[in-house]
């Protein structure tokens, strides 16, 4: 941890800890059986929860002491507050009893000359929470097009970044490190680049001639790959390093219109929209498409997904909609699941803690849940009137976010009950179409 | 690169597994007993124990810091070992490192085999 703050009515102490280590222990009962060959009967409604401990090393300089002793005198609670700076600035919240205080006096000073002692500090933790630092992006089929962050934990917006000119159409967004990068519905289609930290444009390539209308955008290791929605599809190759084009990957003459991609390994997949549809697939290390597509003559592929050995499509045009899932060793359809009536236009996908979710371009929207491991539907979740048109879905802390492509509304749901909370309706009503999630 | 899944949520970066089962047999004792007999017809064996050590995202740290505080059994699956069980989570410890910037802490997570 970078940062802490120890403080009650004693007084606030900021430092910078030296290690910091916690550990809390619930113990079931275990319950001895003789000859039992599974072992000994672990009671799981028998057990004991104990209280976190909390122990940090910190260096203090003689006023410190006195700031740290007080603290310890109160006699009462103390916060403990700690950020990191390496995985995005979380803000880590414990609430305690400060139960000792072993403070040593080395005249042997270390590097900081200002801090002579040293204190070992035992915490016992009544309650302890971190805010999370996650936001939503969400791109707008505007000319300029117009990107959005939205706070996930105040579920707000919190700031918005206009594109330049010819800078059209916000249809694929993705992240990468510190940036995140705006693909445009233009011909020939740009890349934004856009820094996180400050949510400004910082840079803008433009692709080559005849690759148009970039409506998908993925990251697999250092590159950037865009799905180009042209006849045939290319693939543009980004070097996210030097950000230029290192190269494009025409497919062949039936993959038509590119709507979607994933990655799984060494493999970039392609869904495309043109029937007879097809999933392609693209070696990363060659950047060859080096085996015959899938074709499938009633089920425009809109949407990929990786869970597991398996590739999952949402599909259109079959009503309802189909979930084709593709076997990834074999490269080969290992089943077809037809969801419930009315359930058409499988328009997104995401996946969190063993199921599917279905994003459903209708009116009212609606939100498939499948059982990976059943590859069953087991829910579906109509959202209300007036809240249409499923077009993305991401899953940040429990939550799943849907982005509704009409008059630009995000609906939060809470995953452990499948149902909804709220929905936030962005400013300026325009059409919604892309939408991710990262650290801001 | 191997991985489990707890609780549905796959953590990639395993440091270390470590398998731990007893396994107890009836030593007949009394005085001035001068030779060792055991009765092998009366034993009993603990529960199987598997500690991982994993690196972890702040975010993943604050998930599995929530299912040993939820206190029930969950499922793990470890392909490598060929473990697909319900298991507790019986203690979780946790110590932040500065040398990885994207998993800063180090969790070591103990995990009881329920049947």
């Amino acid at each position: 941890m970078t940062h802490i703050t120890i403080e009650n009515s004693g007084g606030t102490l900021e430092c910078e800890a030296l290690s910091w280590r916690e550990e809390q222990s619930c113990i079931p009962a275990i319950r001895d059986v003789p000859l039992r060959s599974d072992g000994a009967y672990v009671d799981t409604s028998t057990f004991v929860l104990k209280a976190r401990m909390l122990d940090i090393s910190l260096r203090l300089s003689d006023s410190e002491k006195t700031t740290l002793e007080a603290i310890f005198n109160a006699d009462e609670s103390v916060t403990i507050t700690a950020t990191s700076d390496f995985d995005g600035d979380y803000e880590w919240m414990y609430t305690g009893w400060f139960s000792k205080k072993p403070l040593i006096y080395e005249y042997k000073k270390q590097p900081d000359a200002t801090r002579e002692w040293r204190a070992e500090l035992e915490f016992k933790i009544q309650s302890f929470n971190y805010e999370v630092p996650y936001k939503l992006f969400i791109g707008l089929e505007t000319a300029p097009a117009i990107v959005i962050e939205v706070d996930v934990a105040t579920f707000t917006e919190s700031t918005s970044e206009t594109l330049g000119v010819n800078e059209n159409y916000a249809y694929a967004l993705a992240i990468s490190g510190d940036y995140l990068y705006v693909a445009t519905g233009t011909s020939p289609a740009r890349i934004i680049k856009i820094e996180l930290a400050t949510f400004t444009e910082v840079d803008s390539l433009i692709l080559g001639t005849g690759e148009n209308n970039v409506r998908a955008l993925v990251v697999s290791e250092n590159y950037l790959y865009a799905g180009c929605y042209t006849n045939p599809v290319k693939i543009a190759k980004i070097n996210l390093s030097t950000f230029t084009e290192e190269t494009v990957l025409t497919l062949g003459s039936t993959v038509i219109l590119a709507t979607s991609l994933a990655v799984s390994g060494n493999y970039l997949y392609v869904g495309t929209y043109n029937l007879p549809a097809k999933i392609a697939r693209v070696n990363l290390v060659t950047f060859t498409e080096d085996v015959a597509p899938l074709s499938f003559v009633s089920d425009r592929i809109l949407s990929l997904v990786v869970s597991g050995d398996y590739l999952y499509a949402g599909t259109s045009t079959a009503l309802p909609a189909n979930i084709i899932k593709v076997a990834i060793s074999t490269f080969t359809v290992d089943d077809t699941l037809a969801l419930g009536s009315g359930e058409n236009t499988a328009w997104c996908l995401a996946v969190s803690g063993g199921y599917l979710y279905v994003g459903l371009s209708t009116s009212p929207a609606k939100i498939a849940k499948v059982d990976i491991s059943t590859f069953t539907e087991v829910d579906v979740l109509t959202l209300a009137a007036g809240e249409e048109y499923v077009i993305g879905l991401v899953v940040v802390e429990g939550y799943l976010y849907a982005g509704l492509y009409s008059l630009s509304k995000i609906t939060k749901i809470d995953l452990s009950t499948f149902t909804k909370i709220s929905t936030l309706t962005l400013s300026g009503g325009n059409d919604l179409w892309s939408i991710t999630t990262g650290l801001s | 690169m191997t991985s489990i899944t707890l609780d549905g949520e796959t953590y990639d970066y395993i440091v270390d597994t470590l398998f731990s089962e007893t396994s107890d047999v009836s030593e007949p004792e009394f005085i001035n007993q001068d030779a060792v007999t055991l009765d092998t017809n009366v034993w009993n064996k603990g529960p199987l124990k598997v500690t991982y050590v994993v690196r972890v995202t702040s975010a993943q740290k604050w998930v599995l810091d929530q299912l040993l505080i939820a206190h029930t059994a969950i499922n793990l699956t470890d392909a490598k070992y060929s473990i697909n069980n319900n298991v507790w989570v019986s203690k979780v410890e946790a110590g932040w490192n500065s040398d990885n910037h994207n998993y800063p802490w180090t969790v070591t997570i103990d995990l009881v085999k329920v049947i």
